[in-house]
């Protein structure tokens, strides 16, 4: 009953979300090989952090030479979205049947896809069976990008210098894409255009810390524009 | 770099401290609080300018391209998604061979 939850999980994750998963990991392992980053930092990132954005910024103010407590800040900013998108999955997972250390077992298994899978497919389950589910998603999902990281690193070098452009350019295309056409809400667009201006601006004066200043100056302007809109139409 | 591991490490525990701290406070957390309306605004924000710096002001191989090709092999993307199936799997392979192409023929 269980095995079957969970490899309903792995098979939901080898299809067309896993494609665009490998896809992405292929080009993160490109990217890292572009920037000299070692392969096992491309696999033990994708097994720790698990998350593409923490993963990009992690790699990318390590090789600028930030320092390392401007990194982890960026780092834990990026991936604060972990913390709502665990407090909105997690009461869908809950069951009597299961112990209460399971959850924070479970929490590592938030990502971006697996979030989105579980929580439009887990109401449609049997509660006991929601947890399993989730894992086999994981299980499927991090051995997609452990394993597309690491291709992408060694035939990084390895392909035609004409596709590496096109290889290191995957993942960048995909969160544009991605954020873009995933905007529900007026309060979303609003923070993504502040964030999309003052990230390459801050840039400009300080490379190190522009991405955490972009997130804290942009979206505090965008908190304060949302707020004046909201009372404008209260 | 000897100080990469612990980097590495570090981040893996701070990555994991929203995950753990979500648990915890999903008994209790109201989603509808001006904080947490706050932080996902500068969630979305610091993602999205990291993204907008790599594509306008990139490091490494992408500093090669042309920034127009760039920003033309993401609109070429995003109108792929649209107009096929709503399909993010093409989208993201059409942006990135539309930036190949570009690149190639210059």
């Amino acid at each position: 009953m269980l095995t079957a939850a969970f490899r309903a999980g792995v098979r939901e994750a080898l299809g067309v979300p896993g494609a665009v998963l490998g896809a992405t990991y292929l080009g993160f392992g490109a990217l890292a090989f572009a920037s000299g980053i070692p392969v096992w930092i491309v696999i033990a990132s994708t097994i720790t952090i698990w998350a593409l954005p923490g993963q990009l910024v992690m790699i990318d103010m390590w090789q600028l030479g930030a320092p390392m407590i401007a990194i982890l800040l960026a780092v834990m900013l990026t991936n604060a979205r972990f913390l709502p998108m665990t407090v909105t999955l997690m009461p869908v997972i809950r069951h009597r049947g299961n112990r209460p250390w399971v959850y924070y077992a479970a929490a590592q298994c938030v990502a971006m896809s697996s979030w989105i899978i579980c929580m439009r497919r887990g109401p449609e389950m049997p509660p006991e069976e929601r947890i399993a589910f989730l894992y086999g998603l994981a299980v499927g999902f991090i051995s997609i990008g452990v394993c597309a990281g690491a291709i992408g690193f060694y035939i990084a070098e390895s392909i035609p210098a004409v596709l590496q452009i096109g290889m290191v350019f995957l993942a960048p295309v995909y969160f544009v894409v991605f954020l873009i056409v995933e905007i529900r809400t007026r309060m979303v667009a609003i923070a993504l255009a502040c964030g999309g201006l003052a990230g390459p601006l801050l840039y400009l004066v300080t490379p190190q810390w522009s991405v955490l200043i972009a997130g804290f100056a942009g979206g505090t302007l965008a908190f304060a524009i949302h707020k004046m809109l909201e009372r404008k139409h209260a | 770099m000897p100080e990469v591991w612990l980097l590495l490490t570090v981040c893996a525990l701070g990555t994991y401290f929203w995950r753990g701290l979500g648990v915890l406070l999903s008994e209790r957390v109201s989603v509808n609080s001006d904080l947490f309306i706050w932080v996902t605004c500068v969630t979305y924000s610091m993602i999205a300018g990291l993204v907008m710096r790599i594509i306008v002001l990139p490091s490494g191989l992408l500093a090669t391209s042309l920034t127009w090709h760039r920003l033309l092999a993401c609109a070429l993307g995003l109108v792929a998604y649209y107009i096929l199936r709503r399909n993010l799997f093409v989208a993201v392979c059409v942006g990135a061979a539309a930036l190949t192409v570009l690149n190639y023929l210059r």
